[in-house]
């Protein structure tokens, strides 16, 4: 049978914005419980909320950054419903009338680049948190209250777990990009539900769509959504149907399980908020906020591959985060070969990130020392494991290359004179691996070369000592 | 028609629990609401422009340098129930 997944994601993202969306408390995350909070977020009678201009602002930029269509008026609505993580007893969200409308993200597959389109991009505050006890009892921190949220609603245009996975890794990393976000899942700065229900396109049937929650990391949301394809696939086959209702991911289990019914749309009363009068969003603030716009990923994912003929996985790696593309194209100033960079960034430099689990803002080497470094193993100053040693020294210490190489004597001995005397002793010491290699065996070679470096302290150039070597050999 | 089913599923949604009685009173009241309602589509509204509040003023973005919270203990006043600084309730499953 042909099924089709279907998949639509909502995505919630806190603005990293320095006040809450309509009050002037502090936006903050782990600050000491109820300390960030005052009478409009706590939602206190008589209080006036005022919408946040740099909320607006953050909002917009990731409104250009995916394509939408930005609204010249601010609507604010109320979304009633009575749970305790929100005093008022309604969020205020938006409705009818988003800031940001329509919009896309491109998402590369191996067939080419697909267009995953949104449905829009709206503000809203986000609620308090609750902590539950094991006494049975809930524990309210209104720290959060208030914090300014964006909701992207994608349309229901992705068709698998990879998909779904491409398109949140570009969301994020735009969104980091574009300075709104520090896009934390382990910190609930960024929140997704998933949409989901498959298509028996041979049969003409469809399942009923499932809305998945307390999804806390990307790999949930892939889990999430294999786990049900897999389970609307099977009541399908089995001539029954999903119902339309809300899950929730259970991380241990590796399964999804029923929440409470989901109210409909119009239970949730959505009435305009009269507290907040429209605001009015000028063209000329859109395009002020549109020229202020860094260079977003996927454009400087193209110039890297046109100016420095970076392969699209190498330009894909290096774009992927602002500081490490602004990190490369510095080294760029001082050695003007970006395939070489690259290679050394893409190689020794992430992996050392990776083992001592740092971000690339974390490192202490200044991009001139690196590309000090990488000029000193180009020009054979020292040789490559060298290179790799000197770079884990100047990771731990952040001392300059030209510093640890002259401390540590590391200069490499290119000068045949010093590095015959070793080869000869080498040799002296080793006449069976001589008559080794002369009756075929080739690995003998190697060793004879291992105990030179060794002898050198790993400081000889190896292709001079290759070269000596095999003409002191062929003397004997 | 209001039937008591739509009564008995608003009292859901606004948390409240109505006995037998009150939901055929409240099934009753919510009619006659809806009928007063209902003359005001007698009105033509052809060419009238919807009306989002009572004026059309719109209003300024705020911008400001500095914080203005309250402290813990002002927050934490009006309630009975808190522990290590957190409003304490009885837990709602959702």
């Amino acid at each position: 049978m042909a099924f089709k997944t279907i998949v639509g994601l909502e995505i919630h993202v806190e603005l990293s914005t320095k006040h809450k969306m309509f009050c002037n408390c502090p936006n903050e995350y782990g600050a000491e419980a109820n300390t960030q909070t005052c009478p409009i977020c706590l939602g206190l009678p008589g209080a006036l909320p005022v919408v946040d201009k740099e909320a607006v602002e953050y909002a917009i930029r990731a409104g250009i950054a995916f394509n939408c269509e930005i609204s010249n008026v601010i609507r604010m609505d109320r979304k009633n419903y009575f749970y305790p993580d929100l005093t008022k007893g309604y969020q205020i969200s938006q409705a009818d009338l988003p800031l940001c409308d329509g919009g896309y993200v491109e998402i590369e597959l191996e067939e080419g680049t697909k267009k995953i389109s949104l449905n829009r991009i709206h503000i809203e505050e986000d609620t308090g948190k609750q902590t539950h006890t094991d006494e049975g009892l809930s524990l309210l921190d209104f720290n959060r209250c208030g914090v300014p949220l964006i909701e992207i609603v994608s349309n229901p245009d992705m068709n698998s777990a990879e998909e779904a996975r491409l398109f949140l890794d570009n969301l994020k990393d735009t969104l980091k990009y574009i300075g709104v976000s520090d896009v934390r899942m382990e910190e609930g700065s960024l929140r997704c539900d998933v949409n989901i229900n498959i298509v028996d396109k041979e049969r003409g049937l469809k399942s009923n769509i499932s809305e998945i929650k307390n999804l806390n990391s990307f790999k949930a949301v892939v889990k999430a959504i294999e786990f049900e394809e897999k389970r609307h696939k099977d009541l399908l086959e089995a001539g029954d149907n999903s119902e339309k209702e809300t899950r929730r991911w259970d991380e241990t289990k590796g399964e999804t399980v029923l929440m409470r019914k989901k109210f409909g749309a119009s239970d949730y009363r959505f009435a305009f908020d009269g507290d907040i009068p429209p605001v009015d969003v000028s063209d000329e603030w859109i395009e002020e906020i549109r020229k202020s716009l860094p260079e977003l990923p996927h454009h400087k994912k193209e110039r890297f591959m046109n100016s420095y003929g970076l392969s699209s996985y190498d330009a894909g790696v290096l774009t992927q985060s602002k500081e490490l593309s602004l990190f490369f194209e510095e080294i760029l100033k001082y050695i003007d070969d970006p395939n070489l960079v690259s290679n050394w960034i893409m190689g020794d430099v992430l992996r050392r990130l990776k083992e001592n689990e740092q971000e690339i803002e974390d490192i202490k080497i200044a991009s001139k020392d690196l590309a000090d470094l990488i000029i000193l193993v180009r020009d054979g100053k020292i040789n490559n494991n060298t290179g790799k040693k000197v770079l884990r020294e100047m990771f731990d210490t952040g001392k300059t290359p030209d510093l640890i190489v002259k401390e540590q004597g590391l200069v490499q001995i290119s000068d045949e004179g010093a590095l015959s005397g070793i080869i000869e002793e080498v040799l002296n010491n080793n006449e069976q691996s001589i008559i080794d290699f002369k009756n075929g065996k080739d690995r003998a070679i190697g060793f004879l070369v291992g105990q030179i470096m060794k002898a050198s302290k790993g400081k000889a150039n190896p292709q001079v000592v290759n070269k000596l070597l095999m003409e002191e050999i062929n003397k004997r | 028609m209001v039937t008591k089913e739509e009564v008995l599923h608003i009292a859901e949604i606004a948390m409240l629990s109505f006995s037998e009685e009150e939901v055929d009173i409240f099934t009753e009241k919510f009619q006659q609401v809806i009928d007063f309602v209902d003359t005001i589509k007698e009105v033509n509204t052809e060419d009238v422009e919807p009306t989002f509040s009572i004026n059309d003023d719109t209003q300024m973005l705020k911008d400001y340098e500095g914080d203005e919270v309250l402290t813990r203990e002002e927050v934490l006043q009006n309630t009975k129930d808190h522990q290590y600084g957190y409003f304490k309730i009885l837990r709602v499953v959702e």
